[in-house]
């Protein structure tokens, strides 16, 4: 029998067979769980993914790489195309195909293998969890979970982040300060409410507003979110310091902005 | 003074044996403490990064229908757990019905803390892409997730009435990718 073969008869096997007591009762029909969602390794290295399965059915998952890249406001995509600094031919999982009974729990191995010449400094790419759907249906709905695999190659590491620019968007009675930043490291750098910290002063009130968190990857430009939803209004002061690690020099820049 | 001869060194006594019956004598002060020491003791776990996604269910069915008509969406529900403080996005992608194609779209609402994507805002139905094109983001957060996950509430349904196309099944599928952000 193929190794094909067997694992469609398998499949059929665990579809047919009753999930285990209680658990029908609080699991939904069809899920998928990633643990770690984001693993990180030090140049050639391994890791292990623990892989659950807390659906009333079995699923048979499938297992692959992509590129990964953030938009202007740190949303994920997967890429086809791999960048600059991609590290998806480094890496191989193991095993690429499986087959997960309801309530049960499988480990992956990511591994990572340096080229001889690389950069130093962080490399990112996608392990992709892609469920096989039902053939049966009119429209299956599959799932799929990427696990962003960082992996962070031998030399010196640069972190330099500039402040670009800060603007404001207007949704309703929402306004949102967009600040710009340009990762010039060769680092992935998180930026969060510790590490930036926007003012909005105007004449008779000023206002402190916390900023979103996300990552910015090296070499890339991304903007950082505040929301806002307090009372000032027309044209205020944004003061604006980043720190990027407890010990190094506060970048500070100013803006006039119409809020 | 030791002297060397015990009968000048001690002297005899009536026996005076005591138990649980005899009156009870009070110390003159307090006892010293019983060797008592506090040690905190360490304790430390370390949680992992979680992401999970669990669909209402595994495919969706919109019955009979007939050229021109817009079937009634189907709700498909989606339960996504993250604790990953920056959140994470949900997209949706699918294959172009067999024989062919037809409209199929998607419509929902974002989860508290969540942002609806920007071609479903206000309800809207929005085509969901085919690949190479890229993915159609139903929504984003920007914090972790509820306890019991955060619930998009979508549904599937198509776009325009169905096209004059050959009868018979056609059949699809919907992959729903959700990533760390």
């Amino acid at each position: 029998m193929s190794r094909a073969t067997s694992l469609a008869v398998v499949t059929l096997m665990l579809v047919l067979v009753p999930a285990p007591a209680g658990a029908g009762t609080t699991r939904p029909p069809l899920g998928l769980t990633a643990t770690p969602a984001r693993v990180a390794l030090a140049g050639t290295g391994k890791a292990s993914v623990r892989i659950t399965n807390p659906g009333r059915g079995a699923v048979v998952v499938d297992v692959g790489r992509a590129g990964f890249s953030l938009d202007l406001r740190g949303r994920p995509r997967v890429v086809a195309r791999a960048g600059p600094r991609a590290a998806t031919a480094w890496l191989t999982v193991q095993p690429g195909r499986f087959v997960l009974p309801a309530g049960a729990t499988k480990w992956l191995t990511v591994s990572s293998r340096l080229p001889r010449r690389v950069e130093p400094g962080d490399h990112d790419a996608l392990i992709l969890l892609t469920t096989r759907p039902w053939r049966s249906a009119g429209v299956a709905v599959r799932m799929r979970i990427g696990v962003v695999v960082v992996v962070r190659a031998p030399g010196r590491v640069v972190r330099s982040v500039a402040v670009r620019a800060l603007r404001v968007r207007r949704a309703g009675h929402a306004r949102t300060l967009e600040l710009v930043l340009a990762n010039r490291g060769n680092v992935t750098e998180r930026v969060d409410a510790a590490r930036v910290r926007l003012l909005l002063v105007r004449k008779g009130g000023r206002a402190s507003v916390r900023a979103e968190t996300r990552e910015l990857r090296p070499g890339t430009n991304g903007v950082v979110q505040f929301r806002y939803r307090g009372r000032l209004a027309g044209w205020v002061t944004a003061r604006v310091r980043l720190t990027l690690e407890p010990g190094r020099p506060v970048i500070s820049r100013t803006f006039r902005v119409k809020l | 003074m030791d002297t060397d001869a015990n009968g000048a060194d001690f002297t005899s006594a009536a026996a005076a044996p005591r138990n649980s019956a005899s009156a009870a004598v009070t110390c003159g002060t307090e006892p010293p403490p019983v060797g008592s020491a506090s040690q905190g003791a360490a304790v430390d776990v370390d949680i992992q990064s979680v992401l999970s996604i669990a669909l209402e269910r595994p495919a969706v069915s919109f019955g009979n229908a007939t050229t021109g008509s817009t079937p009634t969406p189907v709700s498909e529900r989606l339960t996504v757990t993250s604790n990953n403080a920056a959140g994470y996005s949900v997209t949706a992608h699918r294959t172009a019905f067999q024989p062919a194609d037809l409209p199929l779209g998607i419509a929902g609402t974002a989860p508290a803390g969540g942002q609806i994507g920007p071609a479903l805002a206000g309800g809207a139905m929005a085509a969901i892409p085919i690949p190479p094109v890229a993915d159609l983001l139903v929504g984003t957060t920007a914090a972790r997730s509820a306890t019991a996950g955060d619930v998009w509430d979508t549904r599937l349904g198509f776009t325009a009435p169905l096209p004059v196309v050959p009868a018979g099944r056609y059949t699809a599928t919907v992959t729903f990718t959700v990533i760390g952000r």
